[in-house]
């Protein structure tokens, strides 16, 4: 299977605290990656890390590389890498004072992609990845405020789709969620993975069992472990990870 | 009596006293405007004779309401983008360290007694004001009404340039608290989709804080139309017709500044003190609306 995101050597501080040691790491394409470990194993930060959201906060020191497609994107452009490797967040928050379709199109037009009539046209195919064009086609004016938080999430993706990313990340997608509304994301998840690559960071064992391919186990900032999903969880190779996938340590 | 009921009953009684006062104040400026208003009628509110001098008494507040209107206006409109730059350079921009010590100096501005600004202003800002803006502006645009008068220095926009830098701190402290406010998911929302800075103020922060921004500029509007000192020491203290906002450059009068000049000569026996009390009354009333305003709009926007 081909890398489509390759790690080396990345290590993250938060002023003089060390969160993540020399990770390397290779996401294979169009395949969903999870990432998992208990909080505060520095999983979150690896993810941003995948995107240069660490750029914005002056606390952060990045040092490593992250290649994607074999391009290190800490030596390119920040917003054309974050174009690229979009972002979806635990907590889903629509942009204020936007509609529904205004939430989808923003992206686009912040980054002058495409015309009035195509705009159309891509906010309904983002919105019908997302499984939420039914929902919503008739009330795309309305605030987006204004749906419940399970659609939101949908919406929150929708509006990543839209700029036709490669990658997906995504950080505890469902844990603001109720069961129905997380059922829809992982299946919403697995249905996207023909056309991207995806890392889903989840405290959840089960999810990840549930829908990813790979699975990396995090533990104190380190990679402990990464192997297929139903090999890492069957056959554990550290002592730590069994530990872990146990529940003998939380 | 236990202690706790004794506290109990001591704190509901200072904390009755201001309402009490302020009701007070309330009917004591109402009783003693009533005979000027029986005198003037309506006229006291929309004319603009004043003479004080007995026998030939003639009270119209117009001018003064006009003028404070127009300095508060002068003052939201320069002191507000100044504000909202400062606010926004602190949130969104600087970094820790100048973020706590620029805050520092914005809000001693605050401390600054307003008759310090107001010395300075007559002995030095309105010279600059003069030979940098009144005069340059009169020369070239003098056919226009509002730069016609002749600029001395001493007149609506000295007034409202003054008052616009007293509110800089409020305006700029309650702007950058409800800046701060904004999520970090909505932020990192918009960068996560290619935005740039710029981006995530225009998109994320400002819409997100419009109403606490407006909640804001309405403090600033309460500040520069209760502002008394400093105005009065630059506008010129005209009275009469000759106080109606005719030109940026005519020398003027507020509500409050015509209170400070003239309290201390009203003759006891005449309408004087009822007429400059019913000035007090317009601009409490002002005062209140703005304020009320402000904190409605606030308050709302904090939960």
């Amino acid at each position: 299977m081909k890398t489509k995101i390759e790690i080396r050597n990345l290590n993250v501080w938060f002023n003089k605290r060390q969160v993540i040691y020399d990770v390397n790491l290779k996401v294979p394409e169009q395949a969903i990656t999870a990432v998992i470990g208990p909080s505060g194993c520095g999983k979150s930060t690896l993810l941003r890390a995948i995107n240069r959201l660490h750029d914005l906060i002056p606390e952060a020191k990045v040092k490593g590389e992250v290649l994607l497609d074999g391009k290190d994107i800490y030596k390119e452009d920040p917003l054309v890498v974050r174009r690229k490797i979009g972002m979806v967040f635990q907590k889903p928050v629509p942009f204020p004072s936007m509609s529904i379709f205004e939430n989808v199109a923003i992206g686009v037009k912040l980054n002058d992609l495409a015309k009035k009539e195509r705009l159309e046209k891509i906010v309904e195919r983002s919105l019908r990845m997302a499984a939420l064009w039914e929902e919503v086609k008739d009330i795309l004016e309305s605030p987006a405020t204004s749906l419940s938080v399970g659609q939101q999430q949908r919406l929150t993706i929708a509006r990543t789709l839209a700029l036709e990313p490669e990658v997906l990340l995504m950080d505890e997608p469902t844990s603001a969620l109720d069961p129905v509304s997380m059922k829809k994301i992982e299946e919403l998840i697995v249905n996207l993975k023909n056309d991207y690559t995806i890392v889903v960071v989840t405290h959840d064992m089960r999810q990840a069992a549930r829908i990813s391919d790979f699975t990396a186990f995090m533990y104190e900032g380190k990679i402990i472990e990464f192997n297929e999903t139903s090999e890492l969880f069957r056959n554990p190779k550290e002592e730590i990870t069994e530990k872990y996938i146990t529940g003998r340590i939380s | 009596m236990n202690e706790d009921e004794v506290f109990y009953l001591f704190s509901l009684a200072v904390a009755s006293i201001s309402l009490l006062l302020l009701a007070l104040i309330l009917v004591v400026l109402v009783q003693y405007t009533l005979p000027v208003i029986k005198e003037m009628g309506f006229d006291y509110f929309i004319t603009s004779s004043w003479n004080p001098v007995f026998g030939k008494e003639k009270y119209g507040i117009l001018p003064y309401f006009l003028g404070t209107v127009l300095t508060s206006f002068i003052a939201v409109l320069v002191g507000v983008p100044i504000s909202f730059g400062i606010a926004l350079f602190l949130t969104e921009y600087s970094n820790k360290t100048l973020k706590k010590y620029l805050s520092i100096m914005i809000d001693l501005l605050a401390a600054i007694p307003s008759v310090i600004y107001g010395l300075w202003g007559f002995f030095v800002f309105r010279n600059f004001i003069l030979d940098y803006i009144e005069k340059p502006l009169h020369n070239y645009f003098g056919k226009i009404s509002i730069f016609s008068a002749t600029p001395t220095g001493l007149d609506f926009l000295s007034g409202g340039l003054i008052l616009a830098i007293m509110i800089i701190p409020i305006v700029s402290s309650v702007t950058r608290e409800v800046l701060e406010l904004v999520p970090t998911e909505i932020k990192e929302g918009i960068y996560a989709i290619g935005g740039n800075r710029y981006d995530v103020i225009v998109y994320g922060s400002i819409r997100y804080s419009k109403n606490g921004i407006l909640g804001a500029i309405l403090l600033g509007l309460g500040r520069a139309v209760g502002e008394t000192m400093a105005v009065s020491m630059v506008i010129g203290n005209a009275t009469g017709e000759n106080a109606l906002p005719r030109s940026l450059f005519s020398a003027g009068q507020t509500l409050s500044s015509l209170i400070a000049n003239e309290f201390n000569e009203a003759n006891p026996t005449s309408l004087h003190p009822n007429a400059l009390v019913g000035a007090g009354l317009v601009l409490l009333m002002m005062a209140i609306v703005v304020n009320l305003g402000a904190r409605a709009i606030v308050s709302k926007y904090k939960r």
